[in-house]
């Protein structure tokens, strides 16, 4: 069912791929997947590109799939390891739900981040009280680590 | 089963009514008794039947049979919505009657139950579905064309297909409990799979069984008048018909013979309240290292208590077992968080009450302090504690290898019969040793202050003389007792001497019962009726 299922989201990737983000199989495993974003238009993240780990549990569409940023993002819902705290990948996951809209999902956060739920509470005080602070942080680690 | 409930033929239903009528007026009958015997009641040193009964897993699963298809014919519902509700609820038929006919609509929302006639084209999903356009024959989830037969869907009509819907039911038994608030495949539908959805899905025998049983699991341990009994192995239920508040300690005990606290489901502390047992045996834990890493890592869900291990990502939790979501690091609900409450940063903020250096040293002082306070009390605990046991081993002497008993009766040539006072005594020697361990625990936490004063004397006095008494009873019943069991030494007993003993024993068993019967009832009132009588001194 699982590989039936992520061959099938990746045909459909191949087929009629999301404006701004990519992703496929990270080698032979099909179960482990790379996936790019592009940062935002009008986020502090634009001209970047964000490498994304997707892991496929064995149960996958019944358990949501592991998703966590390679690339260091300054964001108050990503943290060092770069988990990701987005409700879709937990408690909300639904296997009506496939990896481009996880990753469409991820893009938004990056535009819209969400403070009240944050995963470095650091990070989101400085977006609330200080958002020139926030968006100059964010546009220099976008410049130092997602553009090469 | 708590499945199996029929809704098709008219005379189970009567059945169940009458049934249902039956317990209802048990349990007033029960609480008239309880009326006029309060004060007895309040006395009673060890658990008394008429607060609680004992039921096996059978029965009490006919009454949440009875209690869903009462609920059923009274909202009109399906015996499976009813019983969706009645969870929601807590069981509690009351609360859900009382909301059900005030907002109806409300409570449906809330509980995932759609209105039959609902349009269905409204309740849509928009374009949730991964190809877009609505093709009924293509399943959303593993993308493959079927059969309409092959496709199914809930009143929602959102379809996938059955496949696809048995290993999201099954998925989701074998998460835990909260499959019994499994909702819509569909991220944005709220419908409810309700039981009967579930067992046409699932045809694996053992998830079955194990939903049938979560179903059994929610009526008794979300139910607040039932509570497994805690006896290892043992699966009997027991309901009290009364529940007393919160922190206020119940003994019962379960047809099985195992006597526990209804309220806190631990051993029976009494007249220690059950956050002074809690407190107090963390204190004593030897696991020091395991109790440090439970407070460290875990906390209790505030709303259902379950201790939660933090394992992944933010502060935002969802409980996985009642799904209530709340912040990590203040325990309060995930609602309040938010612009409207200040922010999530009041989380973070140290509330600081003393800020002087000073206070670091004094407070060491204090704790040196108080360790001796707590070595007092602790030595005592324990002394009673052991004591406790040992009088254990004493009464399985009396049967067993050793067999006293049989020996006494041949050496001093008394039936067997006549001799049921002897492990009498030995078991009220049991329970008041338990009995006075927890007022070492009681006095510690009640009398913390200086500003105690009197009462403390009073506690004191009423603790000294209980412990007179039971130490007496507890000579007599190992002590004096062994000049009966050594056949040698028989040779001179005489009957007289024998019956002297007898009456000895007996008199200072009901002495003693008294004795601490006074002393939890006085403890456990506060001490309030000593003040009236003897506030001036």
């Amino acid at each position: 069912m699982a590989s039936k299922r992520i061959q099938k989201e990746l045909q459909d990737l191949q087929k009629d791929p999301p404006t701004s983000c990519s992703a496929g199989p990270a080698g032979e495993d099909l179960f482990h997947w790379q996936a790019t974003i592009m940062g935002p238009q009008d986020s502090p993240y634009q001209g970047g590109v964000f490498f994304i780990a997707i892991h496929f549990p064995p149960d996958y569409p019944f358990k949501p799939p592991k998703v966590n940023f390679q690339t260091k993002v300054y964001h108050p819902n990503v943290n060092s390891q770069g988990s990701i705290c987005l409700d879709i990948l937990k408690e909300q996951w639904s296997p009506a739900l496939t990896i481009s809209k996880v990753l469409l999902s991820i893009c938004s956060l990056l535009t819209d981040p969400n403070p009240d739920d944050p995963l470095v509470p650091e990070i989101a005080h400085i977006y609330k009280t200080d958002r020139q602070r926030y968006e100059e942080t964010a546009r220099e680690w976008t410049r130092k680590y997602a553009m090469s | 089963m708590l499945s199996a409930v029929s809704v098709s033929s008219g005379g189970e239903d009567d059945s169940f009514d009458s049934e249902e009528d039956l317990m209802f007026s048990d349990l007033s009958s029960e609480e008239d008794t309880l009326m006029t015997t309060e004060d007895a009641e309040h006395i009673a040193g060890s658990a008394r039947k008429s607060v609680f009964e004992c039921l096996d897993e059978a029965s009490v699963s006919r009454k949440a049979e009875a209690l869903v298809v009462q609920t059923s014919s009274l909202l009109s519902l399906s015996t499976h919505e009813a019983k969706a509700l009645l969870r929601f609820y807590k069981w509690d038929e009351n609360r859900l009657n009382d909301e059900w006919f005030s907002e109806e609509a409300k409570v449906r929302d809330k509980v995932g139950l759609l209105l039959e006639d609902r349009d269905k084209a409204s309740g849509e999903g928009t374009s949730t579905s991964a190809q877009g356009a609505v093709d009924p024959s293509l399943c959303g989830i593993c993308f493959e064309n079927f059969p309409e037969d092959d496709m199914f869907a809930m009143e929602c009509g959102h379809g996938f297909c059955r496949s696809c819907w048995n290993s999201y039911s099954q998925t989701a038994i074998d998460e835990g409990p909260s499959c019994l608030q499994l909702r819509c495949i569909q991220p944005s539908c709220n419908k409810l799979v309700t039981e009967d959805v579930m067992l046409s899905l699932v045809q694996d025998a053992a998830r079955r069984d194990k939903y049938k049983q979560f179903w059994l699991r929610s009526f008794v341990e979300e139910s607040r008048k039932l509570k497994w009994c805690t006896a290892p192995g043992c699966s009997m239920v027991l309901k009290c018909f009364d529940c007393p508040a919160s922190d206020t300690p119940l003994d019962v005990r379960c047809d099985c013979g195992h006597l526990f606290c209804f309220t806190c489901g631990e051993e029976t502390h009494r007249p220690a309240t059950c956050s002074m047992r809690e407190k107090w045996v963390i204190k004593n834990s030897a696991e020091s290292e395991n109790l440090n890493w439970i407070l460290a890592n875990s906390k209790p869900c505030p709303k259902c208590k379950r201790p939660i291990e933090k394992n992944y990502g933010c502060m935002h939790m969802t409980c996985a077992v009642c799904k209530h979501e709340f912040c990590w690091l203040c325990l309060g609900a995930w609602s309040e968080h938010g612009e409207r409450t200040g922010g999530f940063y009041s989380c973070n903020k140290y509330k600081s009450k003393d800020k002087s250096r000073g206070a670091d040293r004094k407070r060491r002082d204090f704790a040196r302090a108080s360790l001796e306070r707590y070595m007092h009390y602790f030595e005592r605990w324990n002394a009673n504690k052991a004591s406790c046991s040992k009088a254990r081993e004493t009464l399985d002497r009396f049967r067993g290898l050793e067999d006293l008993l049989t020996q006494v009766s041949t050496n001093t040539r008394t039936p067997m019969s006549q001799l049921a006072f002897i492990p009498e005594a030995c078991k009220q020697v049991i329970e008041c040793r338990k009995t006075l361990m927890w007022t070492y625990t009681y006095g510690y936490y009640n009398f913390d202050k200086e500003k105690a004063g009197n009462m403390k004397e009073f506690f004191e006095f009423l603790q000294g003389d209980a412990e007179y008494s039971l130490e007496l009873l507890h000579n007599c019943v190992e002590v004096d007792l062994h000049k009966f069991v050594d056949a040698e030494n028989c040779g001179d007993v005489s009957k007289g001497e024998f019956n002297e003993f007898r009456s000895k024993l007996t008199g200072l068993t009901k002495v003693t019962r008294d004795y601490f019967e006074k002393l939890v009832f006085e403890l456990e009132n506060g001490l309030e009726e000593i003040k009236a009588r003897y506030g001036s001194v």
